[in-house]
């Protein structure tokens, strides 16, 4: 167990490197200038020097190939010194930790609510193939996956924020008021958003794996002996499909941080997403690093935990490795 | 059964805990005024609170560091200018006057008695003489450089008294008098006096000057703006002014639609027309002060014979591009390379009329019958993919392929505003309200426009147009300018734009002023 844990621990920061470097090439070589904010002729008529320019860049650590500013940015990272955003000058860190409760608040709980929703449905259309429970659950777990976020959050808002009044149409908090309620309000519609495309996926994911755990010889066994189906389901055949599961979450996990940018600018939800979609549209390549490293790592560790809740879910796994 | 009750409890606790962790935990209410706060429907009862929906907040409430429209049109309430140069007068704000030597090379600007900042602490001379340092600092990216620096040259300053300060100019430049007045200025003491104000931490506090001083600042979500009582011009009408964060168009319009917000910014016909006859809504409309136009590449070797640029110019039709991208609600067509709003345009003249046959008779002559052109366009800015469009559609008329490109706002003038040859044409756009000696002149001079082939004739006359104050002389100058520009075929005016926005129609004001971004005053603002 030990060696495994450092083995992939040692992976994980490999990836980590290769993760990083392909993000800061990729960010070097797109088109555009971070400097734009401060040289387009809409911000002042006044047009600056080169050699006004070069100051500039070199006190915003904007000079040198890339090669000597990705070991000037990383030897800074390695420090904890995550630099200045180049748009607005503030420590990228403290901006991205002030926004990112925002961002997890919002994609935990739709997590969460796609894994409550997920299991029983996926049983049960696993369970019921073929029937008319599994067709409904089926069909629209594929309604789910194939809505754009986009336009079934306009018609979420729509509906319920300007036909019924129920939910605020944008924003995290009433101005003025600060209660837990009030985000839980502000909250509901973007969840349901979020939540609707990984359920949809879930489903599919437990339904495939309950109708190869329904052929198996247990179940046959519990059924025969007698064992109510809901104790079936929910004592046998859950527990075994408890591996993709853990697996889909890991996965997942990345996206507690990347996953809500366009659900966040429609719902102008203060997130991550919209700041890292600041910082991409004015080329803020400190910024975007910061997201990008996090996401990264919170992707990483989902992974890696995931890895480990295998042994305890599977025994055989945890066998399997220590041998 | 009661185990799994207290499962599902358990659940629905920990999604209600992770919502709970984005807000605050203190759980009570900041403001009494929250109920009025959401706004009301389309304008239906009072309120006391103006909303208005932006795409982001600002980054910092220093004007000087947000001087792009959004950073404009959020900080407008809270910081003033020193006065503002309008067609037929000059409406001074923060200034009590701006006298202008003989010689025009002298500013002197006085500020008016009394100035309070938003913590009390009194404007003075030491704050103007601070700003202009600050600008100086060309580290800093400030917007108002061109208050201190005339081309490479630098602008003198000195103080004379406390309430009085001198600019002096290296060489007469008739714009100057309006771009000093724009000057928004920050405090002294709350920066220590330092002039590295980039990341100051009092970009973040309330360091203005105006109407409205700061009461909550919610990164990402709202900055909120009370009235200030000791406010010189009188305490405004409206008790808040809310920017709230609403990104998407779409949700801008149904929040504008629940009463959400008092004011939408209308980007497009149908949009317009919409809300023209809705109860509870008024449509402004406004000259944006832009020029939308279609340039042509000089280093590229397409355009080596000039009959070339003719074809293409004579080909299009310029009223079928404004009425089909534009619509009759957001843009009328541009007749000369000043907009409406520039002093000196010259509403006489007519634009580019299309002509088929002598287009196609000058494509097959110059050689660009049967050719591909590349056109960049900038994807950030509405209705120029459109044009686009409709561009390269009509010059299929004279046997043109034109092959379009849209680059993003960042990228775009990393392509456009340079030597490069591998493109042909472009659509751009620049700000053009008030003296023309300003944006318009360095889109045509080579300070940003380097790859317009402007000739020697047009450059002497934006130099005589900058060199004398004389308004009948720079008005003959300008006059003539427009004329070559055309005669030249400098650029393709295609769009003057409309700034177009719907507000509640229980607020009351909004016409009061034409400037945009909205609104110049708050304090002519009200709510009926």
């Amino acid at each position: 167990m030990k060696d495994f844990i450092i083995k992939r621990l040692a992976q994980t920061l490999l990836v980590l490197v290769f993760v990083s470097m392909f993000a800061f090439s990729i960010i070097y070589f797109s088109p555009g200038d971070p400097l734009y904010l401060y040289t387009s002729p809409a911000v002042s008529s006044y047009k600056m020097t080169e050699e006004q320019l070069n100051d500039m860049r070199e006190a915003l650590g904007l000079n040198g190939n890339v090669a000597q500013r990705y070991v000037n940015w990383a030897g800074k990272m390695l420090k904890g010194d995550w630099g200045l955003s180049i748009s607005n000058h503030q420590p990228v860190k403290t901006q991205i930790l002030d926004r990112l409760p925002n961002t997890i608040g919002l994609m935990g709980a739709a997590l969460l609510l796609s894994i409550l929703i997920s299991i029983p449905l996926g049983l049960l259309a696993g369970y019921y193939k073929n029937r008319w429970i599994d067709n409904i659950i089926s069909g629209i777990s594929y309604l789910g996956i194939s809505l754009p976020a986009f336009w079934f959050g306009i018609m979420l808002i729509i509906v319920f924020s300007l036909h019924l009044s129920w939910f605020p149409s944008a924003g995290m908090r009433t101005i003025g008021v600060n209660s837990a309620m009030d985000v839980i309000r502000h909250g509901v519609l973007p969840v349901i958003v979020l939540s609707v495309n990984n359920t949809a996926v879930f489903v599919r994911y437990i339904r495939s794996n309950t109708i190869e755990q329904k052929e198996e010889e247990y179940v046959m066994t519990a059924i025969s002996k007698g064992v109510p189906k809901m104790r079936v389901l929910r004592g046998h055949v859950l527990k075994n499909c408890l591996l993709p599961i853990i697996t889909m979450v890991g996965m997942n996990f990345g996206t507690l941080i990347t996953g809500s940018f366009i659900v966040e600018s429609v719902f102008g939800w203060p997130g991550l997403g919209t700041l890292c979609l600041d910082a991409i549209n004015s080329r803020d390549y400190t910024m975007i690093m910061g997201i990008t490293m996090l996401a990264c790592m919170v992707l990483l560790i989902g992974n890696f935990l995931a890895d480990l809740l295998y042994g305890f879910a599977d025994p055989r796994i945890k066998q399997g490795r220590e041998k | 059964m009661k185990k799994r009750l207290v499962s599902l409890l358990l659940c629905l606790g920990m999604v209600s805990t992770l919502f709970a962790g984005c807000g605050s935990s203190d759980g009570e209410k900041q403001s009494e005024s929250s109920g009025s706060t959401e706004g009301t429907k389309s304008g239906g009862t009072e309120s006391d609170t103006l909303i208005i929906p932006v795409s982001a907040t600002v980054t910092s409430l220093n004007p000087l560091l947000e001087s792009m429209a959004e950073g404009t049109l959020q900080l407008s309430p809270y910081s003033d200018e020193l006065y503002y140069v309008a067609d037929d007068e000059t409406r001074y704000y923060l200034a009590e006057s701006c006298e202008v030597s003989e010689d025009g090379l002298t500013y002197t600007l006085k500020l008016k008695d009394n100035l309070k900042w938003h913590d009390g602490e009194p404007i003075t001379a030491d704050d103007v003489i601070f700003t202009a340092d600050c600008n100086a600092d060309t580290d800093n990216g400030a917007g108002f450089t061109n208050v201190v620096f005339a081309g490479e040259e630098k602008v003198k300053y000195e103080k004379v008294d406390d309430l009085t300060v001198n600019f002096t100019i290296p060489s007469p430049s008739a714009s100057y008098f309006e771009v000093l007045g724009k000057l928004q200025i920050i405090p002294a003491h709350a920066f220590d006096g330092s002039t590295d104000i980039k990341s100051a931490e009092a970009n973040l506090t309330d360091i203005g000057s105006g109407p409205y001083k700061l009461s909550e600042f919610n990164d990402g979500e709202s900055v909120v703006f009370e009235k200030f009582d000791d406010y010189y011009g009188g305490a405004p009408q409206i008790e808040k002014v809310v920017f709230r964060v609403i990104s998407d168009p779409s949700v801008q319009e149904v929040a504008f639609k629940n009463g959400e917000i008092n004011y939408l910014l209308v980007s497009s016909d149908a949009t317009a027309e919409e809300f023209e006859n809705v109860d509870g809504a008024e449509l402004h409309q406004l000259a944006e002060g832009r020029v939308k136009y279609l340039a042509w590449n000089k280093y590229c070797a397409t355009w080596e014979n000039r009959d070339a640029v003719k074809a293409v110019f004579l080909a299009l039709n310029q009223e079928e591009i404004v009425k089909g991208a534009y619509g009759e609600a957001m843009g009328l067509p541009a007749n000369t390379i000043f907009s409406s709003q520039n002093l000196f345009h010259d509403d006489s003249m007519k634009g580019y009329e299309q002509d088929l046959d002598e287009a196609k008779k000058l494509a097959k002559s110059s050689g660009l019958e049967g050719k591909t052109i590349k056109l960049h366009y900038n994807t950030d800015r509405g209705f120029m993919e459109d044009t686009a469009l409709m561009i390269q559609q009509q010059l299929k008329e004279i046997d043109v392929n034109v092959e379009l490109e849209g680059i993003d706002a960042n990228g775009f003038f990393d392509v456009v505003f340079t030597d490069q040859a591998d493109y042909e044409l472009y659509l751009n756009e620049y700000g053009a309200s008030g003296d023309p000696d300003s944006v318009v002149a360095g889109m045509y001079d080579g300070t940003w426009g380097i790859n317009v082939d402007t000739s020697e004739e047009i450059l002497e006359l934006f130099r005589q147009g900058r060199a004398t104050n004389d308004m009948e002389e720079r008005a003959s100058i300008y006059s003539e300018l427009q004329k070559k520009a055309q005669e030249e075929y400098l650029v393709y005016p295609i769009a003057y734009p409309s700034y177009c926005f719907v507000t509640t129609s229980n607020l009351k004001g909004a016409e009061e002023y034409t400037t945009t971004p909205v609104f110049e005053d708050y304090t002519k603002l009200y709510f009926e």
